[in-house]
């Protein structure tokens, strides 16, 4: 089945994902602030994917790799279509950044406001904050400039001294303010420092005229060893040339600014890029280069956000303990609609209860000043025996895992750091409770990280259970984690790499034969990605046997719909809303018994083979009802909908009644018994 | 013991050492259950070393330490201190360094180990057999050989009618004979195998006399496991036909090979050849078409032993069985033996408020009641020195070495002379004996030199006796209907080290059975 046309290629069904993020900032029903904010995540997970995908696809362009994906491009292929669409969303993005400065100008919130301004407090802000932290640096008498890290903005300044060209380069110093808020006269005003050094440009070269200038910003090639699931399925196939590889080598240019073709080349020089062929990797943005600022924009006005919403406690949970309760029957939860404290909160209780003999937890990604962690360090500290299992090598939170890890240390938890060849990616808490004389185990398994932080912005299922086989099972996962053992039996539970392709497989493959005679057959499968070859062929062959097939794909996915023979049965939509949609959940109708999953797994190469993931049947009626509710809520979404045709994701168009499945799951949460 | 309590075992074998940790509970309804709460298997080839160079390597000791490390967090997971049990079979007890390896286990991590005897492991699994394995009865009284293949022996039960007729250890362990012949090209290995499996059954076939009323085979341990494991059977067998076909299969092809066919790993490759012909060489000696086995794996098996004490049904009533069944052989007294087993039982029961008789002592006494004449056989003259040696090469499933021991020493001192170290050769005696088990055998003397005294003719004359217990002694009443001469007159010789026991003289009085 591995054709050219019938799979779409990883990066361009990324960056179809991230335009449906810009969208959001163009969507007029969307709180103005809020707009804001999707425009700045638009801008970063453009950096992200330059540091590392098009890096990736760089090294195979330079090792000279010609081989054609799946999707049938070759890397200097893809590397064009990229650089064609990225240039056409910062154009769009640049547009948006200018109607929506317009809306605030009329709410009189002034971005980089050009409108005379009272000199003063920008002064005591350039002469105090900015101008002592600055250096200018004279660069024509030399051939090399200074190394130009990764991501920091910096201008390029023209100067004429005594009939003199000189070229100047000033790096913007990371230990100055992202944004500066003025409040006067009832306006607010937003300054960058770049904005602010733009203004006193001639202050800084005293002596000097300045002939021109403008802003720019390099992205480097992320240092991710070749092994690094973020690039390996790229780089393994040059593993022979990788002395072809330069470590931080300039993927991207961004210029604030349309420049003359004589600063054009200096840039080039001084950067060494080739002005054959780099041209394509330069961007001329013509807003500001980093939007990233934009998240610091906060207004006091309530209207320009969303409407506060108070995350739900089911009454049955309320002034309860999670262990009474879990004891009589599981607990299903879903952020942010319900609120993660319940779950915090319950981990903490765990390290206070008397009967607690033991406290066990994954941690990926958490946040900064975790409770959860305190709760773990308390529990150690009190005599409990508490293990945890941190993963490192959550992307770019290295630095920050190694903090709670050695806090944990030192409080008495036994860290360990899992597998050096696989990322744990599962979520899981299992505490061991001594109940009259007897074990009781109670486990929480989640789709979502334990942040608290996210865990407001990010939709997710948590689940609790005393079920004595998936609680034996998960006390044999953090076993087989710690390192105890690889010997196990996994019948309740399902794990990768272990046994969740194969189990996915079979379960596809029964509503196959279902379809094949003739009978009802379902799938539908929410999760956040989906790429990788084996998965997407199987997902036609149910497709193509007649199986009902509802992908409902946040970001990548390398499915087509809609191709005669093949996928015509099958529906795409991603979900972007207020929430990012991150909760994994699978349904299938398994000849009229639906079984209902929920997993920390994508259906990604990486998740299926590389990470330890978690695939959990959900055998508790209430909690499976709630959760098929969802997901017909985000089946009967319109509002937030975009449905993938023909190669290209098209806004939904709602024809009667509005459905925004996110609210309503928060209003049907909020009125849970 | 409380009602709920949490316990640990280790079993610490060939291929790997297995932790199990359980909860037990007591239900009166439904008696004893056992819950387990973690079963984590650490692979650890000390067998490797065992049978190939005959020590444990200092690298296999050093990760077997860091294993039992993890171990010891593990039970401290579960308040676990004194309560659990660590022991090894035949891959630590065959290996000439063993005391090493437990020492070094026990001041690394503070974990004792102990390593069980051959006979005990036997019979620990033949009691989970036939406790969990469905039909089991059945199978036994028609003849049944029960194999414990394990890595590094062969342990056969083989019985009839709930009696063992024939029960040993034998080096004919899977990774052991894998071990033996590992230099022997891969082609040809599988001959050398059958070769030297062929000479088990045969030795099976001279040594059991009744072999050829076998019907049935059992299998145990992990080599059932495993060939479960291949096969994943629906009932609680293998056919014949499966196992010799998976032989055919597999027997000239290398290790890696059966690795990747049947998706197992590197280990139980390797054993796997031995495992399947040993079984289809037993199956074909005995005609068997089955091979049964018992899916409950020697942690559980350990922890009801140990913890529930598990012992037989009506332990002593087959005890009695048995050691009639090998009296028999050596042709004792059998009334005479029946008789003093009567007497010595009337006088424990009598006894009992005055004196504690624990079930080991009087698993001692009701041997040696049977078995003290057993020396008859060999030499008439010195016949409580032959008593002693044959009893003490009995195998008795489910008597401990200790017990079985002490009945040899209570048949070597039933003679009418005191109970003196100085009767017994040093090698015999000496250093082997603490003070409460040297008050152990002093007990059952003690009431088999009395029991024995009142069948001192072996003609039965005393029919029978009454017991009343006083302050100041022990009354005996026999009955007789003619006047026992030499049963007073032994009584007389052989009393003594009651008194000296107890503390309580111990006095006869004949009643002739007349109304």
């Amino acid at each position: 089945m591995n054709s050219v046309r019938i799979y779409n290629n990883r990066e361009l069904s990324w960056l179809d994902f991230n335009e449906r993020v810009l969208m959001q900032a163009y969507d007029g029903t969307v709180p103005l602030c809020e707009r804001l904010k999707f425009l700045a995540i638009h801008s970063t997970n453009l950096d992200e994917f330059f540091m590392i995908r098009v890096a990736g696809l760089k090294d195979l362009v330079s090792a000279g790799y010609k081989e054609r994906d799946i999707s049938g491009f070759t890397p200097s292929e893809i590397l064009n279509e990229i650089s064609f669409r990225v240039h056409r969303q910062i154009k769009e993005s640049a547009s948006i950044f200018n109607a929506l400065a317009l809306e605030l100008l009329m709410l009189k919130i002034l971005i980089f406001p050009v409108e005379p301004f009272d000199m003063e407090i920008l002064d005591e802000i350039f002469y105090s904050e900015i101008s002592p932290v600055i250096t200018p640096v004279i660069i024509s008498e030399i051939d090399k400039i200074p190394f130009i890290f990764n991501l920091k903005l910096c201008f390029f300044v023209e100067l004429e001294r005594e009939n003199r060209i000189l070229n100047s380069l000033i790096i913007i110093p990371e230990n100055v303010k992202k944004v500066y808020k003025i409040k006067k006269s009832k306006k607010s005003y937003y300054f960058t420092p770049e904005n602010i050094i733009e203004r006193y440009i001639d202050k800084i070269f005293p002596g000097y005229a300045v002939k021109d200038y403008f802003l720019f910003r390099v992205t480097r090639n992320a240092d991710l060893p070749i092994r690094h699931e973020d690039v390996e399925d790229l780089l393994s196939v040059i593993e022979e040339n990788i002395s072809a590889r330069k470590w931080s080598n300039i993927v991207r240019v961004e210029i604030d600014r349309e420049i003359t073709d004589g600063l054009m080349n200096k840039i080039k020089y001084y950067l060494g890029i080739d002005v054959d062929y780099e041209d394509k990797d330069i961007y001329i943005t013509n807003r500001p280069v980093n939007l990233s600022f934009l998240l610091n924009i906060k207004e006091e006005n309530r209207g320009l956000y969303y409407k506060p919403f108070k995350p739900a406690i089911p009454d049955y949970l309320k002034n309860k303990s999670i262990f009474d309760i879990a004891k009589r029957k599981d607990i299903l939860l879903f952020r942010p609609c319900n609120d993660f404290k319940i779950v915090s909160k319950w981990i903490a209780e765990a390290g206070n209860d008397k009967n607690v003999l033991s406290i066990k937890m994954t941690l990926y990604r958490t946040d900064k000043n975790s409770k959860i962690v305190e709760a773990l360090a308390n529990a150690a500290s009190k005599g409990k025996h508490v293990c945890a299992v941190v993963e490192l090598k959550a992307r770019f939170d290295e630095e920050k895992n190694v903090k709670w890890a050695k806090k944990l240390e030192e409080s008495g938890c036994i860290v360990t750091y899992g597998f050096p060849d696989k990322k744990i990616h599962a979520k899981i808490f299992l505490a061991t409770r001594k109940e009259e004389g007897k074990i009781v185990r109670y486990a929480h398994i989640s789709t979502g990280n334990y942040n608290e932080y996210t865990a407001n912005i990010y939709t997710d299922a948590d689940y609790i259970t005393t079920e004595e086989e998936a609680c034996s099972e998960i006390s044999n996962m953090f076993n087989y984690m710690m390192g105890y053992s690889d010997i196990y039996k996994w019948s309740r539970i399902k794990l990768a790499p272990v046994n969740l392709r194969q189990t996915l497989a079979e379960l596809i493959d029964f509503e196959i034969s279902e379809a094949q005679a003739a009978r009802c057959a379902e799938i539908i499968i929410k999760v956040n990605s989906v790429f990788d070859g084996e998965m997407t062929d199987k997902i036609y062959s149910a497709g193509a046997s007649g199986v009902t097939v509802k992908m409902i794909t946040r970001g990548i996915c390398s499915i087509k719909s809609g191709i005669i023979g093949l996928s015509e049965n099958i529906e795409i939509k991603s979900i972007i809303g207020r929430f990012l949609e991150h909760a994994r959940i699978f349904y299938f109708y398994a000849g009229g018994k639906e079984r209902v999953f929920i997993s920390t797994a994508d259906l990604m190469t990486r998740n299926l083979d590389k990470r330890i993931e978690l695939f959990l049947e959900i055998k508790d009626a209430e909690s499976k009802n709630l959760l098929m509710e969802i997901l017909e809520y985000n089946i009967k979404d319109n509002l937030k909908s975009w449905y993938l045709t023909d190669g290209v994701y098209a806004m939904a168009e709602p024809k009667n009644l509005k459905f925004n499945c996110q609210e309503r799951v928060c209003l049907k949460l909020a009125k849970q018994d | 013991m409380k009602s709920d309590i949490i316990f640990g075992i280790v079993d610490i074998g060939a291929g790997g050492i297995r932790c199990q940790i359980s909860e037990v509970s007591k239900n009166s309804d439904a008696g004893w259950r056992i819950k387990t709460i973690e079963y984590i298997i650490f692979p650890l080839s000390i067998g490797m070393d065992t049978f190939l160079k005959k020590y444990i390597t200092f690298d296999t000791v050093y990760r077997a330490a860091e294993i039992f490390s993890k171990i010891k967090l593990k039970f401290k997971e579960y308040g676990i201190t004194g309560n659990y049990r660590a022991v090894c079979t035949s891959a630590v007890r065959d290996a000439e360094n063993k005391h090493f390896f437990i020492n070094h286990i026990r001041v690394r991590t503070g974990i004792e180990l102990e390593i069980i005897d051959e006979n005990d492991e036997l019979y620990i699994k033949y009691l989970g057999v036939s406790e969990t394995l469905k039909g089991f009865k059945k199978l036994e009284s028609k003849g049944a050989v029960l194999v414990n293949l394990s890595s590094g022996n062969v342990g056969i039960n083989i019985r009839k009618n709930k009696i063992p007729l024939f029960s040993s250890t034998l080096p004919y362990g899977a990774l052991r004979i894998f071990q033996l012949f590992s230099d022997i090209e891969e082609r040809v290995k599988y001959r050398a195998y059958e070769q030297y499996i062929n000479k088990l059954v045969l030795l099976l076939k001279k040594s059991c006399a009744e072999y050829d009323k076998i019907t049935s085979v059992i299998g145990s341990d992990t080599s059932t496991g495993l060939l479960s494991e291949i096969f994943k059977p629906e009932g609680h067998f293998f056919d014949i036909s499966d196992l010799t076909g998976l032989y055919l299969k597999i027997k000239t092809i290398p290790v890696p090979e059966i690795c990747v066919e049947l998706s197992i790993n590197d280990y139980d490759a390797k054993i796997l050849k031995p495992v399947l012909y040993v079984y289809i060489s037993i199956m074909k000696s005995v005609g068997a078409k089955k091979l049964y086995f018992s899916d409950q794996n020697f942690s559980d098996q350990l922890t009801r032993f140990y913890l529930i004490k598990t012992k037989e049904k009506k332990f002593n009533k087959k005890l009695i069985e048995y050691f009639f069944y090998f009296g028999k052989k050596f042709n004792i007294d059998d009334k005479h033996a029946k008789q003093v087993l009567m007497f010595s039982e009337k006088i424990r029961r009598s006894l009992k408020n005055i004196l504690i008789i624990k079930p080991d002592e009087r698993a001692a006494l009701i041997g040696s009641a049977v078995l003290h004449d057993i020396g008859y056989y060999t030499n008439i003259n010195d016949h409580h020195e032959y008593s002693y040696r044959i009893i003490n090469s009995l195998n008795i499933p489910g008597l401990n070495r200790e017990v079985l021991e002490n009945i040899a020493f209570c048949a070597f001192f039933h003679g009418s002379g005191e109970y003196s170290f100085s009767d017994m050769a040093p090698h015999y005696y000496k250093d082997k004996v603490s003070s409460e088990r040297e008050l152990t055998i002093k007990k059952v003397i003690s009431i088999l030199k009395i029991a024995d005294a009142l069948d001192a003719s072996h003609m039965q004359l005393i029919k029978d006796i009454r017991l009343e217990v006083s302050d100041k002694a022990v009354n005996i009443t026999a009955v007789s209907s003619v006047t026992p001469f030499l049963e007073i007159k032994f009584f007389k010789l052989k009393s003594t080290d009651f008194l000296e026991t107890f503390g309580i003289p111990v006095e006869l009085a004949v009643k002739l059975d007349y109304e």
